[in-house]
């Protein structure tokens, strides 16, 4: 076969070209760590990609939610804590009050501290978090509870959603805790049993004592509903934290060099760009319009 | 061709460009945008929120916008590539027609007219490699004609030159006539090789896909979220308020794609709840909004993160293709080209041994001429 010069010359300038390209190609992607930067590049590993970052977004902005749901209902369980003790505060006194031999004056004063006891009540009731009422239902202009006990919020769940297709209850209306509207809600049992104290009617404040447990019951069967809501929280989070970390793995192995193969693949490139060019230095060949004639 | 595969591959790479991971591409865009309508659904009263999901529909906004823009400069280069191509063209013509002409003269006066051949061939193949040609010797005058696929003549035998002329539609793609006799004729369709079909093929291709593409993704969401947003109601109490300015038509969804003004600036307007009674903590219609992000809204039946999956591996392919033929063209070049050069090129040893050889016999008869011319002189001094 001829080997014209021109052949020779297009080959060096082509071969030059093509090892330079590759060793560029591998300095970037050791560079930035990166082998899938454009579609073209990989375009199934692009499209899978970009499809696990979107997931990685929505379950990091889900887990998010989560932890601030559970944060919230931390302070409804506190909340809770606090109207179970007062109720069992005022069961103390109340059993007291019915069951010793005291007079009208200590009767009275066991009147005064039900009554505080009951206005410490409708302060746990009406406790707001950042601004919202941790009781209200959906309601959040006004106290969920007037100074009467008088339930001023509504019954409605609000829900989230820390995953697509993964529904949570978030919250406990006031209604279902104190049974505020029920006639013999916490806080009506309290302001009988306060005003039956002050007529010095025992009997009365007895037959109330049933509906004052109730009330400590309701308070604890609340508790539970917000400790089930806390798990379901605290498992979510766990869930969209795992999903969002292994769509972040799994893109990261669709996109990213293994840095071991990126730095030997840079050394052959490199290598091989050297060898082109010593060898183009020795091109053009002694000839014969050096050697000859 | 070569010319082809280089042409088609250039006018795509804008689109991978435009699609490339970036954080403020259209892809952290919408997860931004997406992540910002769950934040809304949990927390529908806090303000901070509902600014920040007004903050990241108006990036969504510009990110389509920007990609669209993107998108146009592809089309936009395209059809100025085209031009450019077409003037390149026929200022060849030109030339060969001269050539021709040249030629012709040169071999009817007995004179030697390689030198003009060869001109004339590599304003050929320059031609060729831009449009899609075949050359038809004439008779013994030593002109060629030029015809373009379809048959147009573009240079006659005589020279004759009939060039290729340049027409914009209302949208700004260039088109490509050819007039012979006073008669015009579209030839568009008839450049389907060549650098400007590359170009052409993109254009009308890959760039109109994707770009048709991305409007129905820009039409698809706009439409579901105004459905939503304007059967709820805002903090305010108003309902009827479309989150997304309303888009007419699909051709061009993207580049209209924008926050509406009835909500922009006003975060206490974006529609979180679905009945007035329950405001603020009613968060049902915000759910609903968010639910979109995975809701079959999309291009016939994807989410809206499978639709633009979609269109970035359509694109990626797109342009993994044009790089492979213009690879596959360019090493097909090579190997024809070695293989002319096989049988035309010059080989420096080559022409040495001939020159040697050459020299060599001027030398041998250099040495008759005097041997002969001694022979005679002894003759002459012989007779003295």
């Amino acid at each position: 076969m001829r080997v014209t010069d021109g052949a020779i010359f297009d080959g060096m300038k082509r071969n030059l070209g093509e090892a330079r390209a590759r060793a560029v190609d591998s300095q970037t992607g050791v560079g930035d760590g990166k082998r899938v930067h454009k579609p073209s590049d990989d375009p199934t590993a692009f499209a899978q990609a970009r499809q696990l970052k979107s997931r990685e977004a929505l379950a990091r902005a889900g887990a998010q939610e989560a932890e601030a749901a559970h944060s919230m209902l931390g302070y409804a369980d506190d909340s809770l804590n606090a109207a179970g003790n007062i109720l069992a505060d005022a069961r103390d006194l109340v059993m007291h009050a019915v069951s010793s031999p005291i007079g009208l004056a200590e009767r009275q004063e066991v009147a005064i501290a039900v009554d505080e006891l009951r206005k410490q009540l409708l302060t746990v009731g009406n406790a707001e978090v950042n601004g919202r009422y941790i009781f209200g239902g959906n309601v959040n202009g006004s106290a969920p509870f007037a100074s009467d006990g008088s339930y001023q919020g509504d019954a409605e769940t609000r829900e989230i959603q820390p995953f697509p297709g993964m529904r949570m209850r978030a919250n406990l209306p006031g209604g279902q805790a104190f049974g505020a509207d029920q006639v013999n809600g916490i806080f009506t049992t309290l302001q009988n049993i306060v005003t039956n104290l002050r007529a010095d009617a025992p009997a009365a404040v007895r037959a109330d004592l049933d509906n004052l447990d109730a009330g400590l019951q309701r308070i604890l069967s609340a508790r539970g509903d917000v400790g089930a809501m806390m798990d379901s929280m605290e498992m979510a989070q766990s869930v969209t934290d795992r999903y969002a970390y292994d769509a972040n793995a799994e893109g990261a192995r669709l996109t990213q060099v293994n840095e071991i193969d990126a730095a030997s693949d840079l050394m052959r490139a490199q290598n091989a760009y050297n060898a082109a060019l010593a060898a183009a230095q020795r091109l053009p060949l002694r000839g014969l319009v050096e050697n000859g004639g | 061709s070569a010319g082809d595969a280089a042409a088609h591959h250039t006018a795509l790479v804008g689109l991978d460009n435009a699609l490339a991971e970036s954080e403020h591409g259209l892809g952290s865009a919408l997860d931004a945008f997406h992540a910002s309508m769950q934040d809304l659904a949990a927390q529908p009263s806090e303000e901070a929120y509902r600014a920040a999901a007004l903050a990241k529909a108006s990036e969504l906004a510009y990110a389509f916008q920007n990609t669209a823009q993107s998108f146009d400069h592809a089309r936009t280069d395209a059809n100025a590539r085209v031009a450019d191509e077409v003037k390149a063209v026929n200022s060849r013509l030109v030339q060969i027609g001269d050539l021709n002409k040249r030629i012709s003269k040169a071999e009817v006066d007995g004179s030697e007219a390689s030198d003009l051949r060869d001109q004339r061939d590599t304003m050929v193949r320059e031609v060729a490699d831009r449009v899609p040609v075949s050359v038809v010797e004439g008779d013994n005058s030593g002109g060629i004609s030029l015809l373009l696929n379809g048959g147009q003549a573009l240079i006659t035998p005589e020279g004759q030159v009939n060039q290729l002329m340049l027409t914009y539609a209302s949208n700004g793609d260039v088109g490509v006539t050819k007039s012979a006799s006073g008669v015009t004729v579209d030839v568009t369709d008839a450049l389907t090789s060549g650098s400007i079909g590359g170009y052409l093929r993109a254009r009308d291709g890959g760039i109109a896909d994707a770009r048709e593409s991305l409007d129905q993704l820009a039409y698809d969401i706009a439409a579901s979220y105004n459905d939503l947003h304007t059967a709820g109601i805002g903090l305010d109490g108003v309902g009827g308020r479309g989150l997304f300015d309303p888009i007419a038509a699909v051709d061009g969804a993207a580049n209209a794609f924008e926050l509406s003004n009835d909500v922009a600036g006003h975060p206490e307007r974006l529609a979180t709840a679905q009945t007035a009674d329950q405001l603020p903590s009613d968060n049902r219609n915000a759910l609903a909004m968010a639910n979109l992000a995975s809701a079959p809204i999309a291009l016939g039946g994807m989410s809206v993160v499978e639709a633009l999956a979609s269109l970035t591996s359509s694109v990626g392919f797109a342009v993994q293709s044009a790089a492979h033929g213009e690879s596959f063209a360019n090493d097909a070049m090579t190997q024809i080209q070695s293989l002319h050069d096989n049988v035309s090129a010059v080989s420096s040893d080559e022409e040495m041994v001939h020159m040697m050889a050459y020299q060599r016999s001027y030398q041998a008869s250099l040495k008759v001429v005097q041997t002969a011319d001694e022979m005679l002189g002894e003759l002459m001094n012989l007779r003295r």
